[in-house]
C-alpha cells in the first residue's frame, strides 16, 4: 500500500512513525478534549435546566429532576445507546483489550447525552469516567480513519482517555497516572510520551475554552506535628473500610438489579434518581458531581456528625445511581465521600488533640486521596491527584500513610479491583492490572540449583574433563575462560576429541558455543530461551564477578519451577 | 490501467477522503466548542450577575444569610472570580459565621497576599476573635497592600484607625501613638476625622498632639462642641486649666455633653483653687490654702468610713483645723506644707469612701497629683 493511501503513513514520510505518532498524538488530545469540554458544558446546562440556578435546589427540583433524568436515560440506554451503560473506564479497558482499539462513535454519543442528563439530573456520579470514554473513542475513530496499524490501534484510546480525563478533571498528571495504572498497565517510553502530550493537549483545550480555575479553591495546608500520622492513619483504616462498604454495595446491587425482570430496566434509574432525590431534599451536597460540596466543606464549619452523615448518604445515593446502571463516573463520588469522611475525621481530632491537628481541611484532601486508593485501586495516581490539587508538598507523608492502608484494608476484604468485577459481571474478562502489579514474577533464582561438577576451566586437558563428565553421568560440561567468558561442550565432542588422539588437548579446542550470561534476578522465561536456543545446560553467574559460578539452569529446571508456581496458583485460585 | 490498479486507486481515494474527513470534522468540532464556550461565558456571567445582585441586595437588606446562600449559587458561575469571592466572606463574617469567612479569606490570601482588602477582612476576623497579633501582622499587610477599585488613601487611614484602636483595647499606646502620628499626616481636611483623631490621641495619653489635632478641627469648626470639648480635656490634661477653662465653656455653651461640663467644674475650681499659680499674692495663696481646706474639711465631714478608717479620718480632720489663719501671715513654704495637709486628707477620704461628688475635691487631688508629679 503506498503511502498516500495509508495517511498515518504519509504523516511519517516527514520523520519517524514515532514522531508522526506523536504529532497524532496532540491532534488526538486536542480533539478528545473538544469534545470533553462540550460534555462539561453540556452537564452545567442540563443542570441549570433541572435542577435550577441556585447552589442547592428547591425541593421540588431534588425529588423530580433525577426522576426524569432517569426515565429519559433508561429509554435512551434501552433503545439507543445500549453501550453507554457504567462508568466507562472498563469499557475502554474493553476497546483496548478485546475490541482492538475499537470503540463505535455511537457509544461516544450515547455517553455524551445519557451522561450529561444524569449527571445535570442531579444522580450522584462523575463526569471524569465518561470523558475517559468519549476521549478515547474519538481518538479511536480518528485512528481508524487514518488507517493506523492495529498495534498502534491498540494504543489510541488510552491517549483520548488520558485528553478526555485531563480535560474534565484538569490534572494532566493524574489523568496520565490513572490511565497507565487502570487502562493500560504498564510503562513504555513511547507510550509515556504520547500520553503526556495528550494530557497536556487536553488540560490546554480545557483552559483555553473553560478558564484555568482548579475544580477546588484548596485552602492553605499543613502538616502540624508528627504524632497526627496516627489520625491519619485512623482515617486511612476509616477509608479502606468505608471503600470496602461502597464497592461491595455496588457489587452487590448490581447483578441483582440486572437480574430483576427487563421491564424493570426501564424504571430502575428513576427509581435510584428518586432515592437520590429523597436524600437530596434534606442534604443537597450528595446531589449531582458533588465538588461544590467539596468547596463547601473544605472551608466549612460542619460538625465530625454531620460530615459522616453526608459521607454515607453520598455512598448510598452514588450506589443507587451507579447500581441502577446509570450511565456516569465513579471519580467524582468517590472524591467527594473521601472528602466528607476526612473532614468527619479532622474535627474529631481537633476535638481530641486540637494542639496537635492541622487545618481540617488537610484532612478533607487527605481523605479524597484515601477513598480514590481504596474505591479505585490506584495508588499511585491517588497521591499524586492530591499533591496536583493542592500543589503542596507538606501534604505527602499525610496522603501516603493514609492512602497505603486504605489500599491494604480495601485489598484484604475486596480482592478483586472494582473495575475488574464490573467487566466481569458484563460477561467480558479483562486482564486485571493491579494482579498482574501484585504478581510474583519467577527468576532465575527460584529455579537455578548448585554447579556441581558440570564446569570446567578452558585450560583443562580433555581427557580429565571427559572422566569428570562420564564419571558424573552427564551430557554437557560449561567452559569457563579467563576474563568471566562462558562456553559449553558436550560428551559427544569430547570423546570424538579423544578416541581422535587429542585427549591431552585443552578443553577449549573442543567448545561447541559461546555462551551468553545469566544473573539470579533474571526472568524465568530469559532463560527459558537461552536453554533452548543455546546450551542446555546455561551458567548463572554473580553480577560483580562474572567469572564465578552461583548455580546453573537447565529446561528441566525451568520447567519444574513454572509447574510448581502453576500448582500452587491453581491450589490458591481453588481457596478464593 | 488494470483493474487491480484501478481498485487500488479508488480505496486511496476513500483513504484521502477519510483522512480530509477527520480534519473537517475537527474544524467543525473547534468552531463549535469555540461558539459554545462562548455562549456559556455569557451565560455564567449572567447567572452570577444576577445571583450577586440578589445577594448584594439582601446583605443590603441586613440578611446576611440570606446573601450568603445568593453569593454561593453566584460563585458556581464566577469560580475564581476573587472579588465575588470576597464578598462571600464578607457575608459570612456579616452572618456570624467568622470561622468559614476567615477560611475563604485564607484561601484569597494564598493567591493575592498583597492583597489589601483581603488583608483587612482577615485583621478584622482576628481582631474579632481576639487574635491580636494576628490582627496586627494582617492590618500592616493591608495598610501597605494593594487597593484597587477603591481609594487607597481612605482604606488606608479606615485601616490606621482601626489598628490605633486595636492597640488601645490592647494597652499599648505607644503603637496606638504611632498609629495616629501617621494617620494626622494623611487626614482629609473635615472636622470629624481631625476629632475622631484627637479623641483616640487623647487615648493614647498623647494630648499635646490630641489638643494639635482639635485645634485644626476648630479651623475648620470653630464652634463644634465635639472639637471644643476635645480642646478643652487635651488643654486639662496639659495643665492648661485656663486654656481648658476657655474651651470647656464654650463647648457647654455649645450644646456639648455632661462629662465636659464635669471637667468644665473641675477645672474652674482648678482655678480657684490653685494655691500654686505663678503671680499670685501671698494673701491670695493663704485664701486659697483655707478655702482648699474648708473644701476638705467638709468632704471629710460628709465621709462616713468603716471602723478601721473611722481613726485615719479623725487623724486629717484633726491636722486640717490646726490650718488657720495664721497661714496669711506666712510665708510659701506654709502654704506648701498646708496644702500637703489638705492633699492627703483628700486622698485619704477618696481612698475610705469612694470618689469624690464634688468638683472641689476633684480638682484638689488632680492638684494634689500634678504637684506629686511635678516633686518626683
Amino acid at each position: 500500500m503506498s503511502a498516500w493511501r495509508r495517511p498515518f503513513t504519509a504523516m511519517a514520510r516527514f520523520g519517524s512513525e514515532e514522531q508522526a505518532f506523536l504529532v497524532f498524538a496532540v491532534f488526538v488530545g486536542v480533539f478528545s478534549s473538544l469534545a470533553v469540554v462540550c460534555f462539561r458544558v453540556a452537564i452545567e446546562w442540563s443542570r441549570t435546566m433541572l435542577l435550577g440556578t441556585a447552589i442547592h435546589p428547591s425541593p421540588a427540583r431534588a425529588l423530580l429532576a433525577p426522576v426524569l433524568a432517569g426515565l429519559v436515560v433508561a429509554v435512551l440506554v434501552r433503545h439507543v445507546f445500549p453501550l453507554a451503560r457504567g462508568s466507562g473506564v472498563n469499557q475502554t479497558k474493553a476497546a483496548l483489550y478485546v475490541y482492538d482499539g475499537h470503540i463505535p462513535l455511537s457509544t461516544v454519543a450515547g455517553k455524551f447525552i445519557t451522561s450529561a442528563l444524569a449527571i445535570g439530573g442531579g444522580h450522584s456520579l462523575g463526569p471524569e469516567d465518561p470523558s475517559l470514554q468519549i476521549g478515547a473513542g474519538l481518538a479511536s475513530a480518528a485512528g481508524r480513519r487514518l488507517k493506523i496499524d492495529r498495534d498502534r490501534l491498540r494504543l489510541i484510546p488510552p491517549l483520548g482517555a488520558a485528553a478526555g480525563l485531563a480535560a474534565a478533571f484538569n490534572s494532566p498528571i493524574t489523568a496520565v497516572l490513572f490511565v497507565i495504572e487502570e487502562v493500560i498497565g504498564r510503562w513504555t517510553a513511547g507510550v509515556l510520551g504520547a500520553l503526556i502530550l495528550c494530557a497536556v493537549s487536553g488540560v490546554s483545550v480545557a483552559h483555553w475554552f473553560l478558564g484555568a480555575e482548579p475544580l477546588f479553591r484548596v485552602p492553605t495546608v499543613r502538616a502540624v506535628h508528627p504524632a497526627e500520622l496516627l489520625a491519619y492513619a485512623v482515617l486511612g483504616l476509616v477509608g479502606g473500610l468505608f471503600a470496602v462498604a461502597f464497592l461491595k454495595t455496588v457489587l452487590y446491587l448490581r447483578p441483582r438489579l440486572a437480574a430483576l425482570p427487563s421491564w424493570t430496566a426501564y424504571l430502575q434509574p428513576a427509581v435510584g434518581g428518586l432515592l437520590v432525590g429523597a436524600i437530596g431534599v434534606q442534604f443537597p451536597q450528595v446531589m449531582g458531581v458533588g465538588y461544590d460540596a467539596v468547596d463547601e466543606v473544605l472551608h466549612g464549619s460542619h460538625t465530625w456528625q454531620l460530615l459522616a452523615l453526608l459521607a454515607t448518604l453520598k455512598l448510598v445515593a452514588t450506589a443507587c445511581s451507579f447500581g441502577t446502571g446509570t450511565p456516569g463516573g465513579l471519580f467524582a463520588p468517590t472524591l467527594v465521600i473521601g472528602a466528607m469522611l476526612g473532614g468527619a475525621v479532622g474535627r474529631l481530632q481537633e476535638a481530641f488533640a486540637p494542639q496537635l491537628t492541622a487545618p481540617h481541611s488537610v484532612y478533607v484532601l487527605v481523605g479524597m486521596g484515601t477513598l480514590f486508593a481504596g474505591n479505585l485501586r490506584a495508588p499511585m495516581t491517588s497521591v499524586f491527584m492530591i499533591l496536583e490539587i493542592t500543589g503542596n508538598y507538606a501534604i505527602v507523608v499525610p496522603v501516603m500513610v493514609s492512602n497505603t492502608i486504605a489500599y491494604l484494608v480495601s485489598r484484604a476484604f475486596q480482592p478483586a479491583p472494582i473495575f475488574d468485577v464490573l467487566a466481569r459481571q458484563d460477561g467480558i474478562e479483562l486482564p486485571s492490572l493491579e494482579e498482574q502489579r501484585e504478581e510474583r514474577v519467577l527468576r532465575v533464582e527460584d529455579a537455578m540449583r548448585p554447579p556441581l561438577d558440570v564446569v570446567c576451566e578452558g585450560g583443562e586437558s580433555i581427557d580429565a574433563a571427559l572422566e569428570r563428565l562420564e564419571g558424573r553421568g552427564g551430557q554437557f560440561l560449561l567452559v569457563r575462560e579467563p576474563g568471566g567468558l562462558w562456553s559449553g561442550t558436550s560428551l559427544r565432542h569430547l570423546r570424538a576429541a579423544a578416541e581422535a588422539g587429542h585427549g591431552h588437548d585443552a578443553v577449549r579446542t573442543t567448545v561447541e558455543a559461546a555462551l551468553p550470561r545469566l544473573h539470579p534476578d533474571h526472568h524465568l522465561e530469559a532463560a527459558l530461551r537461552l536453554v533452548q536456543d543455546w546450551w542446555p545446560v546455561m551458567p548463572v553467574v554473580h553480577r560483580a564477578d562474572r567469572g564465578r559460578l552461583v548455580g546453573v539452569v537447565s529446561l528441566d529446571d525451568v520447567l519444574r519451577t513454572y509447574r510448581l508456581r502453576g500448582s500452587s496458583a491453581s491450589v490458591a485460585s481453588e481457596g478464593a | 490501467m488494470t483493474e487491480e490498479a484501478a481498485g487500488r486507486g479508488t480505496e486511496g481515494g476513500r483513504d484521502h477522503l477519510s483522512a480530509f474527513g477527520l480534519v473537517a470534522a475537527f474544524l467543525v468540532l473547534l468552531l463549535a466548542t469555540a461558539a459554545l464556550s462562548r455562549w456559556h461565558h455569557a451565560r455564567q456571567e449572567r447567572l452570577a450577575a444576577e445571583w450577586f445582585s440578589r445577594g448584594e441586595a439582601a446583605l443590603a437588606a441586613g440578611n446576611a444569610s440570606a446573601a450568603v446562600a445568593a453569593f454561593e449559587s453566584g460563585l458556581v458561575y464566577a469560580r475564581g472570580d476573587r472579588r465575588r469571592e470576597l464578598r462571600l466572606a464578607d457575608a459570612l463574617l456579616a452572618a456570624g459565621r467568622d470561622d468559614q469567612g476567615r477560611s475563604h479569606l485564607l484561601t484569597l490570601w494564598d493567591r493575592q497576599p498583597g492583597s489589601g482588602p483581603i488583608n483587612a477582612a482577615l485583621a478584622r476576623v482576628a481582631a474579632r476573635a481576639g487574635r491580636a497579633d494576628e490582627a496586627v501582622r494582617y492590618y500592616d499587610f493591608a495598610i501597605h497592600g494593594l487597593w484597587e477599585g477603591v481609594e487607597p488613601a481612605a482604606a488606608r487611614r479606615q485601616l490606621r484607625l482601626e489598628l490605633a484602636r486595636l492597640h488601645l483595647a490592647n494597652g499599648q499606646q505607644a503603637a496606638a501613638e504611632a498609629q495616629l502620628t501617621a494617620l494626622r499626616a494623611d487626614l482629609p481636611r473635615t472636622k470629624d476625622a481631625h476629632v475622631e483623631v484627637g479623641r483616640l490621641l487623647l487615648r493614647a495619653d498623647s494630648p499635646r498632639r490630641a489638643l494639635e489635632s482639635f485645634r485644626t478641627a476648630l479651623s475648620l469648626a470653630p464652634d463644634d462642641p465635639a472639637a471644643l470639648a476635645g480642646a478643652g480635656e487635651a488643654a486639662f490634661r496639659l495643665g492648661e486649666y485656663l486654656t481648658a477653662r476657655s474651651n470647656l465653656r464654650r463647648a457647654v455653651a455649645a450644646g456639648a455633653d455632661d462629662d465636659a461640663a464635669r471637667l468644665l467644674e473641675d477645672a474652674e475650681q482648678i482655678v480657684a483653687l490653685d494655691p500654686f499659680r505663678p503671680r499670685l499674692g501671698r494673701a491670695e495663696r493663704a485664701r486659697r490654702a483655707l478655702a482648699a481646706r474648708d473644701a476638705a474639711l467638709a468632704r471629710l465631714a460628709a465621709c462616713e468610713p468603716g471602723p478601721d478608717g473611722a481613726a485615719a479620718i479623725e487623724r486629717h480632720r484633726t491636722a486640717l483645723r490646726l490650718l488657720d489663719g495664721r497661714l496669711r501671715a506666712a510665708g510659701t513654704e506654709a502654704v506648701e506644707a498646708a496644702m500637703d495637709v489638705v492633699f492627703r486628707a483628700e486622698d485619704a477620704a477618696e481612698r475610705a469612701c469612694g470618689p469624690a461628688d464634688k468638683a472641689a475635691d476633684r480638682a484638689l487631688l488632680v492638684l494634689a497629683q500634678r504637684q506629686a508629679g511635678s516633686a518626683s
